[in-house]
């Protein structure tokens, strides 16, 4: 019977999404209804978390442990994204609805046993991407949509090959307790979701669509496309392919494992390596997030554990809202530059908002790991992980490419304090309670974790 | 466990929000707050190394634990190396608040802010003794003197700024990987994450040729720590970040950043590698003593008055390299002496040289000359400060450098003798300086016209000339203080 | 009670400069600051007489002021002591300082800031009297700095001409070369013998010595090294000539009498270890020997009046040093004794002088004065005498006796005695030739008429007419002249002062220092004869300077003279080019190799490799944008190429597995 309530859940939630898109096209008042009834939807699906600790649907999918404190701190995000998009203009009511289509999305792969729901999710994210980055206003961002589009769809053909061989190999699409019969079939298999899960998260060989994504997109639809897509598939790929690497053939097992590292420092180097040059402060945080990529590519290489996952939640989490966090401030410096982003919209940016600056300088020293944010713990945590596990040359490798890009991270900064005529005549800027209420919380959140990460780890 | 060290410790955070909250006109009141607050800072750091009950052993204060984030531990403890430093870096801040008390900036809030937050940073990197706390403090340093030289430097301060902070930044980064690895080391070994001393020991790196664990994590602290000193091939930020750094930039930095990178060798390199210290022992006595050299030839030859004194805090900083590693209790002690030493004079040096920049606007010392007869009292405090850099014997100078040759004359005689080439060396370039400022004819007009430092101006270098003679003379003071943490530096007991 | 006599002697130097250096700015006039300083001096005077009898009879006097550093077993600390060595120089350094300090209240009375200099001349005494009454290495070269320090101002006192200034860096840095050598000599004593007291460095035991020989030869060098730097021999004297920019008391006193005998006070303080190592003892002769006659050679032909003193005073101090390095440390200190009086005496005179000729230096340009400044000149003819070491004045007796010890030195005694011989005469030569030039010859052309430029203030003196010093002046120079008289009957030989009273000093100071061993015999007969021979060789040398230059008109024959020896003449007068030497061997390429530091290593090593990083990594991006990663085709086609591997890397393996 507990399966149900979990089925009406969604259900309402899917209905209400539906009945505000309809609502849409209501003249006047028609925005405010939508908005009002989205947020319902959101906030009694958070709500319905907390009733019980584990929700299953058949074997078809099961939520338990830290799936639930994922999902929950995923679905508090998403009220959160809700909130600072408002009820004012239309579009970002519009995106708002799309928000929530991929975040059931999110939820299913989530819980996803075997392939076909896994594939079916994966695909409804890939799919409310692509709507967002296309309504998203800027010049070139229809451009930044196909290319995305295109890229996307080569991938998903490719995972569909990749489940062909695992069904090959173990005889059944489910994910759990596979028994592998033919080991090569299998090892393929395990590339191809590898190779997914590195184009999905975006790392180097395949993170051709982040920088023309990241950079023509609006706040809203970014904001977004980061925490659903980047933590839950981060969270499901790395998890899934720690299980299924078990039962891999130690030969083949290494050979991947390489491949998986040469990725990670590859990226790793790539991404600070290029994110020196570029001129746009946005396809900065594009390229930065290559490299964090590269740095999170490592854990697949670890045997799964209860602690690790809740490490890489807190890692994913706190990531994607600092990396948030630095994208809302640096659209609202842009858009006292018609929403274009150019290498100086930064300029003295302490002297207009004092507000703004700090927090987005604390956010960027927290992507580059200075120690009192909770980058730094971040960073201590995962690679004192990867040093049990033996990886010495790799990760020394990683350490030393994080530091050129600390080169980048410090050009905000000292952006932000240098003087300039012109620049200091611009009006300052003025933020939506909501906004910096969302800044407040960010906030917060790299300080008490750079501090006591403990305390977010002992949340259940 | 002293519950109210929290409250102490944060005092100078507290004081920097302070400022943030401070009314933006009244710049009377923001100079006399932070005059408040340098003596309140100076007065808790004296009343903190007096409560110690035992300035010889490491005293706990606070620990405060995080059983699920790899159970690391912040732990702070303070002893008499700590404690002096300590009351050294808030003695300095005294010194900066009243040496540029004239300063003219409309952004002084943001002014007092970073330099408050840099004490409290720098106080926690001296308390802290988990080297994770450690870390944290070290790095978090950067930041407040990044944007310090960046605000309120010279001209090219952006490049000045940019490349001290990813000197030092990316050598510490060094150090964070060495501390990961040694973390991962420790879980290992038995169970837990954290690192403290006896978890360091215990962990014993096996040490055998260059690319085993001991010696790579040695060089990885060693290099964040060469780069901080700065020892000769790893100084080229030094000059520029002097040069471009604001008067309150080179005091700090030279008085009491320096000093921790010797700080962190003798704190959490010098009592855990013991292989890799009498392993490598030779090479960096020879580049603290090519250091002395190097910086005195270079400082010679400077134009500029800054930069002249940045290359002689390099000279100054290759004998207490070289004491500090040469393992010899006598040297050890002279070392910690000089960093005291140098703390004195060369922000003398500094306040100096800021009196002459807000009166004749350059840099250049040809522009000056013959001022001692338009500014007696300026010329006379200066001299006694060079007096003290040029390591005269009745003066602080002396001491640490003569105890440093000594002690060293027992381990290396080629390097205690080329070292000793540093005493002909330093008055050479010190004399020219004096000489090129204070002395000769009076030939630029409008030098005709400076006047005087007033009494206020005066005061800072009073105070340090006074104990300049007085450390020169009774060097007990200093040295009583830290007189029993010395066998815990040296390992092997020469 | 007499040890806080002890403490109290440098105490009161130090209360003077104290009370001069604040009260200078509230323009106390020249003769009060004159007096607080005289006073200082003239009580730490008394005091020092009073310690020093008590110390005749029972021996040394020790305070132990404050603990400064240990280490081990050595003890660092301020400890005062007035021994056997130590009562002659506080003798010498507050008695002919007092005496200067009066002279100079009326010299200097018309210049201003007087106060600055009455400071600095009171610091350069409290400093003085640490060297000589410090018990342990560690007070003697606080006092050795302290010397140097106060040389340095005081020489650099009219800083408003550069080349003042240029004049006491040089000594500063010439001096810390030499203390560059002190301290590591120092510290290589203290490794070896564990103490730095003299107390113990007095009785140092033969096993410990013989143990580590060549590390104490190698100190003691060093310790020789600073020796020459402070006493101004062969390598580093080129200060002294120079230091002569200062006020002419400062001369009198610091270059004269009391600062240029530290180094010889050291080797007699160390005389007790170095005794036992011929070859270092060799080294000292040598410089000795080599620094009186190369001195002596230059003095002959210098103009200005201070420079020849000043070498005189360079050849003197190669005497003592050379009875050092034979091993009579005692006779050495003698000789420092009878020349502080005289040399102080030839100073003062000098000094009232260019006082009466308005600053005029050069002696061609003086002349008769012989009967317009009567005391000044008998009292300089008196120094003269004593000087040349004609008997019965206080520099034979001193003189002789180091010509007799060389004489019987075994080995290398011969070529001591000659040399010294030689710049004996050389010395009798050139102070005659001052003296007749000054006084008694006529100008060639009348000075007094022609008005000609001051080099230091314009003193308000009546251009014209030239009067003898007043007597404020004049009374310390007959003091010294008595003193300078009767100095030398201290020290008389066996031969003249029979048994009891004869060597009455340096018996008294061989109590400390060690006793010259292994002369052979001088019977009575060659004593006496070789005395005699000296003396007819001087008065010879005299004659031939008086018939030089009064005889007939020196200027025709200095002509002659200067054709027939042109290349001696000149090398003589440039000084053996010995300035420009270091200027070209040492200063020069070490200013090269900053520069080269500098632009080379600094900005293309140092800065270079930070540079290089930057500029590689800044390329390696720039390249990896210019392949434009974001184009649709190179996407798909980095898809495929990372499909393509994925699938070789498991097959290859499946296929040959």
């Amino acid at each position: 019977m507990e399966n149900l309530t979990f089925v009406e859940n969604i259900l309402i939630f899917i209905a209400l999404n539906a009945a505000a898109l309809l609502s849409l096209n209501i003249k006047k008042v028609g925005k405010q209804i939508a908005y009002g009834l989205s947020l319902i939807a959101a906030v009694t699906f958070f709500c319905m978390l907390y009733q019980r600790d584990v929700f299953t649907l058949s074997e078809l999918f099961t939520l338990d442990g830290n799936k639930v404190l994922l999902l929950k701190l995923v679905s508090l995000l998403n009220v959160l994204m809700i909130l600072i998009n408002g009820w004012t203009s239309l579009e970002k009511v519009r995106s708002t609805m799309l928000i929530s289509y991929m975040f059931m999305g999110g939820v299913f792969l989530l819980g996803a046993n075997e392939l076909i729901t896994f594939y079916v999710a994966m695909e409804t994210i890939a799919l409310v991407g692509y709507a967002l980055v296309a309504t998203s206003d800027l010049e070139n961002s229809r451009e930044a949509a196909v290319k995305y589009l295109i890229q996307g769809s080569v991938v998903s053909v490719i995972f569909l090959l990749g489940a062909a061989f695992y069904l090959g190999a173990t005889g059944g699409l489910s994910l759990v307790g596979a028994t592998v019969a033919n080991q090569e079939l299998y090892a393929i298999a395990l590339g191809i979701f590898i190779l997914t899960a590195c184009f999905k998260l975006g790392a180097f060989p395949f993170h051709a669509w982040i920088a023309d994504v990241y950079s023509n997109v609006t706040l809203g639809n970014l904001a977004v496309n980061f925490f659903i897509s980047k933590i839950i598939i981060g969270f499901k790929f790395i998890t899934l392919l720690q299980v299924l690497l078990l039962e891999c053939d130690p030969h083949f097992k290494d050979i991947l494992i390489r491949i998986v590292q040469v990725i990670a420092v590859m990226s790793a180097f790539y991404g600070n390596i290029i994110g020196i040059v570029q001129g746009q402060f946005k396809r900065i945080i594009a390229y930065s997030s290559v490299a964090h990529t590269g740095y999170m590519l490592m854990m697949i290489c670890m045997n799964p554990d209860e602690l690790l996952e809740k490490q890489l939640i807190s890692y994913l989490v706190i990531y994607s809202m600092t990396a948030t966090g630095v994208i809302l401030i640096l659209n609202q410096f842009a858009q006292l530059n018609e929403n274009k982003d150019s290498s100086d919209i930064l300029k003295s940016g302490f002297y207009r908002n004092k507000g703004l600056a700090i927090i987005l300088s604390v956010c960027v020293l927290s992507l580059g790991g200075i120690p009192l944010t909770s980058g730094f713990a971040m960073k201590y945590m995962m690679f004192t992980n990867f040093f049990k596990e033996g990886f010495n040359i790799e990760t020394t490798s990683i350490f030393i490419s994080s530091v050129i890009g600390l080169a980048y991270y410090i050009r905000f900064v000292s952006d932000l304090f240098t003087e300039n005529e012109e620049k200091m005549k611009l009006p300052t800027i003025k933020t939506r309670f909501s906004e910096s209420l969302v800044h407040a919380i960010i906030l917060l959140s790299i300080f008490t974790f750079g501090i006591a990460p403990s305390l977010f780890l002992g949340l259940k | 466990m002293d519950q109210l060290f929290i409250i102490k410790f944060l005092i100078p955070l507290l004081w920097a929000i302070g400022f943030v909250m401070a009314p933006k006109q009244n710049e009377k009141a923001i100079k006399l707050f932070a005059l408040i607050g340098s003596f309140v800072v100076l007065a808790y750091s004296i009343k903190m190394y007096a409560d110690l009950p035992d300035p010889g052993q490491l005293t706990e204060l606070f620990k405060f634990d995080m059983p699920l984030f790899f159970n690391l531990t912040y732990t702070f403890a303070m002893d008499g190396l700590s404690g002096l430093l300590l009351i050294l870096n808030a003695f300095l801040l005294v010194m900066v608040v009243i040496a540029t008390w004239e300063i003219k900036t409309d952004k002084l809030r943001l002014y007092y802010f970073l330099i408050f937050s840099l004490i409290w940073a720098v106080n926690g990197s001296l308390l802290a003794t988990s080297i994770y706390g450690f870390y944290i403090f070290w790095e978090a340093m950067l930041i407040p003197l990044f944007i310090l030289v960046g605000v309120f430097g010279g001209e090219n301060r952006r490049y000045a700024s940019f490349k001290f902070f990813l000197m030092t930044a990316g050598g510490s980064i060094l150090m964070l990987a060495a501390m990961c690895y040694m973390s991962a080391m420790a879980y290992k070994l038995n169970g837990s994450y954290d690192l403290n001393y006896e978890v360091i020991k215990s962990l014993n790196l096996r040490y055998s040729g260059f690319w085993s664990p001991q010696s790579l994590v040695f060089w990885a602290f060693s290099i964040a720590f060469f780069l901080k000193v700065p020892v000769f091939p790893f100084h080229s930020w030094l000059p520029d970040a002097h040069v471009e750094a604001p008067t309150a930039g080179s005091i700090l930095l030279a008085g009491i950043l320096l000093k921790l990178g010797i700080y962190g060798f003798l704190r959490f390199v010098i009592p855990v590698y013991p292989q890799a210290v009498d392993a490598y022992r030779d090479i960096i006595l020879y580049l603290g003593a090519i250091g002395i050299i190097y910086g005195a030839l270079t400082a010679w030859v400077q134009k500029d008055i800054k930069k002249l004194v940045a290359f002689s805090s390099i000279s100054h900083m290759g004998f207490i390299i070289m004491g500090v590693f040469s393992q010899n209790p006598f040297a050890v002690k002279g070392a910690i002496f000089q960093m005291v030493a140098h703390g004195i004079s060369t922000p003398g040096l500094f306040i100096g040289v800021h009196y002459l920049y807000t009166r004749t606007h350059t840099k250049k010392m040809e522009m000056y000359g013959g001022l001692a007869k338009v500014m007696p009292r300026f010329a006379v405090l200066f001299f006694l400060i060079t007096a003290g850099s040029m390591a005269v014997p009745m003066t602080c100078g002396f001491v640490g450098e003569f105890m440093v040759i000594a002690g060293t004359y027992e381990i290396n005689k080629v390097v205690a003798i080329l070292a000793a080439t540093g005493i002909m060396l330093s008055p050479i370039y010190l004399l020219k300086m004096y000489h090129l400022t204070a002395l000769g004819e009076l030939h630029h007009e409008e030098n005709k016209s400076l006047s005087d430092i007033s009494v206020l101006e005066a005061a800072p270098m009073i105070v340090l000339s006074v104990l300049t003679i007085l450390l020169g003379l009774y060097p007990k003071l200093v040295t009583g203080m830290f007189e029993g943490t010395i066998n815990f530096f040296t390992h092997s007991g020469l | 009670m007499y040890e806080n006599y002890l403490a109290l002697i440098p105490f009161f130097p130090l209360l003077a400069f104290l009370l001069n250096s604040l009260l200078v700015k509230n323009k106390l006039n020249n003769v009060k600051a004159g007096l607080i300083t005289f006073l200082g001096l003239f009580t730490s005077f008394i005091l020092v007489i009073l310690t020093s009898m008590h110390v005749m009879e029972n021996g040394p006097v020790h305070v132990k002021l404050w603990d400064w550093m240990n280490y081990k077993n050595i003890v660092f600390d301020i400890h005062f002591v007035m021994d056997q060595l130590s009562v002659v120089l506080c003798l010498m350094v507050t008695g002919i300082g007092s005496a200067i300090a009066f002279f100079s209240i009326g010299y200097m009375d018309h210049e201003e800031k007087v106060g600055k200099f009455f400071a600095f001349f009171a610091l350069f005494a409290f400093s003085m009297l640490l060297l000589v009454l410090g018990e342990n290495f560690l007070v003697l070269f606080m006092g050795w700095e302290g010397v140097g320090l106060s040389s340095y101002l005081l020489i650099g006192f009219w800083y408003e001409h550069k080349k003042n200034g240029d004049a006491a860096k040089k000594a500063f840095l010439a001096n810390r070369v030499g203390d560059f050598g002190v301290v590591l000599g120092m510290i290589g004593y203290a490794l070896v013998f564990n103490t730095l007291s003299f107390r113990d460095l007095q009785h140092p035991d033969m096993a410990v010595i013989m143990a580590n020989k060549e590390l104490l030869i190698g100190s003691s060098l060093l310790l020789v090294l600073g020796v020459t730097g402070k006493s101004a021999q062969i390598p580093l004297f080129i200060w002294l000539p120079d230091a002569m920019m200062g006020p002419t008391p400062v001369s009198a006193l610091m270059h004269a009498a009391t600062m240029v005998t530290a180094g010889i006070f050291l080797l007699c303080r160390v005389s007790n270890i170095i005794v036992h190592f011929s070859v270092v003892l060799d080294v000292i002769a040598w410089i000795g020997a080599l620094t009186s006659l190369l001195a002596a050679l230059i003095a002959v032909t210098q103009t200005d009046i201070k420079k020849i003193l000043a070498y005189s005073t360079v050849s003197q101090l190669g005497y003592m040093v050379m009875a050092c390095g034979l091993g009579a440390f005692s006779t050495g200190l003698f000789h420092v004794f009878t020349h502080a009086f005289f040399k102080a005496l030839l100073f003062l005179c000098a000094a009232s002088v260019i006082y009466g000729c308005h600053h005029e230096q050069n002696i061609f340009k003086m002349g008769g004065l012989k009967n317009k400044m009567p005391v000044t000149f008998w009292t300089f003819v008196v120094g003269l005498l004593a000087i040349a070491g004609i008997p019965g004045f206080s520099g034979f007796f001193s003189k002789d006796e180091i010509l007799s010890m060389a004489f019987t030195n075994p080995g290398n005694g011969i070529f001591l005695y000659s040399v010294g011989l030689l710049s004996a005469l050389l010395t009798a030569f050139y102070m005659t030739r001052m003296l007749c030039l000054v006084f008694i010859v006529k100008p060639s052309h009348d000075v007094h008429d022609s008005h000609h430029h001051h080099i230091g203030e314009d003193n308000g003196h009546d251009a014209h007419e030239i009067h003898e010093s007043p007597s404020v002046m004049t009374i310390p120079l007959i003091i010294l002249a008595l003193c300078s008289f009767g100095a030398g009957y201290v020290g008389m030989p066996h031969l003249l002062g029979g048994h009891h009273n004869s060597r009455l000093f340096q018996t008294f100071v061989e109590k400390f220092t060690a006793i010259p061993t292994g002369h052979h015999h001088l019977s009575e007969e060659t004593e006496i004869t070789m005395m005699i021979v000296t003396t007819i060789l001087i008065l010879c040398s005299m004659g031939l300077a008086w018939y030089i230059y009064v005889k007939n008109d020196h200027a025709r024959m200095r002509d002659s003279l200067k054709a027939k020896f042109l290349g001696l003449w000149m090398v003589s007068n440039s000084k053996f080019k010995v300035d420009e030497l270091y200027e070209t061997v040492i200063i020069k390429p070490l200013y090269q190799v900053g520069h080269f530091l500098v632009d080379i290593v600094e900005t293309h090593v140092v800065n270079g490799v930070v540079k290089l990083v930057t500029k590689g990594v800044n390329g390696g991006g720039a390249f990896l944008d210019e392949t434009k990663p974001e184009k649709l085709e190179m996407g798909i086609l980095y898809i495929i190429i990372g499909l393509t591997i994925l699938v070789t890397a498991v097959f290859n393996a499946f296929i040959f597995s």
